[in-house]
């Protein structure tokens, strides 16, 4: 007799989720190869080298002078592709600080330069992951949040750990309060609402899956590193309803990246 | 005067005296090299200097930035004591800087029984919980960017590059954190599509579906993939 496999609901998820990017992906790649009007400079400084990658290791292969022209075709990292206005156009890879010396037109200045902490403190969205230590296990939390002004910031988050008991999956949003924004190690103020859903292991005694309203508030820490990153380091405390009478405390340290726009 | 104001007053006094002894000459020469007389009469009504200075706009004009890289992988996966099964996943890359990258990755993956369980005829998981799934992110560094070469006429973009991070593998229904650890080569085939071949460690601990001991063991992964950049 054959053992028949029934399809969960969770199985198959990555293979869906990957056919669905591929096909995302699919429709967006014409849109990217479409011909668009390429932004054209002219070189200020004495000459601009052009390097056959976008790396520092990739040798130079040829050079533009002052006051010839080119097109930007696009931009990786910290190298800018650009395509020379000769009658053969050469191609070639130019590093951001060359950029910063040239100019559109007499008018208008392009703005090549780094991210600076200026982006960080106007930023809008963060998504951000953290690992820590939630009651003697590892715990990862992933989080996106956004910043209504320079103080205040709503952020969704959604927490995973696990001991030898069971899986905890903490879904909560918090509302984090900046005092000093400006600062490039600026603390922050959390106070979060969410759920908290238990999944036990297969071999414990009590076997059923249960969901707490909880309660979350915190301390933590955000330094703007470089260009587009920040560390976040948090300790927080969340506090789940599991009854009239009986409340669950766990207390967490974690630390973390983010990114921002 | 006290002797401190007396002495920044005379060094004020030295630096301007210096300044304007720079400067004499200099207009001088300016003039000369304009052509124009130095003691040329203008008319009343033409000013020397004009005051409105066209302020310089700057602007951030759109130009396509391409530091995300999308696409799928397959290789293998090495469970623990399960065997080793073929898997497919996702990865998801924004490239910081030329050095830095952050990656997402997801996969799945069905897992063989234990060995016990034939030898024993017991069966702890349900077939449907079979399987194993895990996502992670990792900070990646390209250690070793450079140019290969094909032969004579192909050159391509290429780096060997380190990752490590965090991540959460499911086994059999139970969630394990996870740490990764790996290695990796990116060759850009065209400015937009790159192919990688990477080995990967994933330490976390289990229990074999809580018969045993809690242990901490490696799943070795390899696999290989397309990615485009967006």
């Amino acid at each position: 007799m054959r053992r028949v496999k029934r399809q969960t609901r969770e199985q198959g998820i990555y293979s869906r989720l990957g056919v669905l990017l591929l096909a995302l992906a699919g429709i967006l790649f014409p849109f990217s190869l479409q011909a668009k009007d390429l932004v054209t400079v002219t070189v200020r400084d004495a000459y601009i080298d052009l390097h056959t990658g976008p790396g520092r290791g990739f040798p130079i292969f040829h050079v533009v002078q002052r006051h010839e022209q080119v097109q930007i075709v696009k931009n990786k990292t910290d190298w800018f592709l650009v395509r020379t206005t000769d009658r053969y156009p050469i191609e070639g890879w130019v590093y951001r600080a060359q950029m910063l010396r040239t100019f559109t037109s007499d008018e208008v200045k392009q703005r090549f330069g780094h991210l600076a902490f200026k982006d960080f403190t106007e930023r809008d969205w963060e998504i951000g992951v953290f690992s820590g230590n939630f009651e003697r296990s590892t715990a990862i939390t992933l989080y996106l949040g956004y910043n209504f002004n320079s103080n205040l910031n709503i952020s969704g988050q959604l927490l995973s750990t696990n001991n030898v008991f069971s899986d905890y999956r903490i879904y909560f949003a918090t509302l984090e309060s900046t005092p000093f924004p400006k600062w490039r190690l600026s603390p922050y103020f959390s106070l979060g609402a969410g759920i908290m859903r238990t999944t036990p292991s297969r071999t414990a005694v009590v076997s059923e899956k249960r969901s707490d309203n909880m309660v979350s508030a915190g301390f933590g820490l955000r330094y703007y590193m470089t260009r587009r990153v920040l560390l976040n380091t948090a300790v927080m405390q969340y506090v789940t309803f599991i009854d009239n009478d009986n409340t669950g405390e766990f207390l967490e340290w974690k630390a973390g990246v983010s990114i921002f726009y | 005067m006290e002797g401190r104001r007396f002495h920044i007053l005379l060094n004020a006094a030295l630096a301007v005296g210096l300044l304007l002894t720079v400067m004499a000459p200099a207009t001088l020469w300016a003039a000369d090299v304009s052509g124009n007389q130095p003691n040329q009469n203008l008319p009343v009504d033409e000013a020397i200097v004009q005051p409105e200075v066209q302020r310089r706009k700057i602007e951030k004009v759109a130009i396509d930035t391409e530091n995300l890289e999308m696409g799928l992988f397959t290789g293998f996966y090495s469970a623990d004591r399960y065997g080793t099964t073929s898997i497919s996943g996702i990865r998801v890359a924004y490239h910081i800087s030329e050095d830095l990258f952050f990656e997402v990755t997801g996969a799945q993956t069905t897992l063989n029984g234990l060995p016990e369980e034939t030898l024993l005829q017991y069966y702890t998981v349900p077939d449907a919980d079979r399987n194993l799934k895990y996502y992670n992110i990792n900070l990646g560094y390209n250690f070793l960017p450079g140019e290969v070469y094909f032969n004579e006429n192909w050159a391509f973009n290429f780096a060997f590059y380190l990752m490590g991070g965090v991540g959460n593998t499911e086994i059999n229904a139970e969630q394990r954190s996870t740490l990764t650890t790996g290695a990796g080569m990116r060759v850009l085939l065209t400015d937009w599509m790159a192919f990688h071949i990477n080995m990967r460690d994933h330490i976390l601990r289990d229990r074999y579906s809580g018969i045993g001991q809690e242990q901490t063991i490696h799943n070795l992964e390899g696999f290989s993939s397309i990615t485009f950049f967006f």
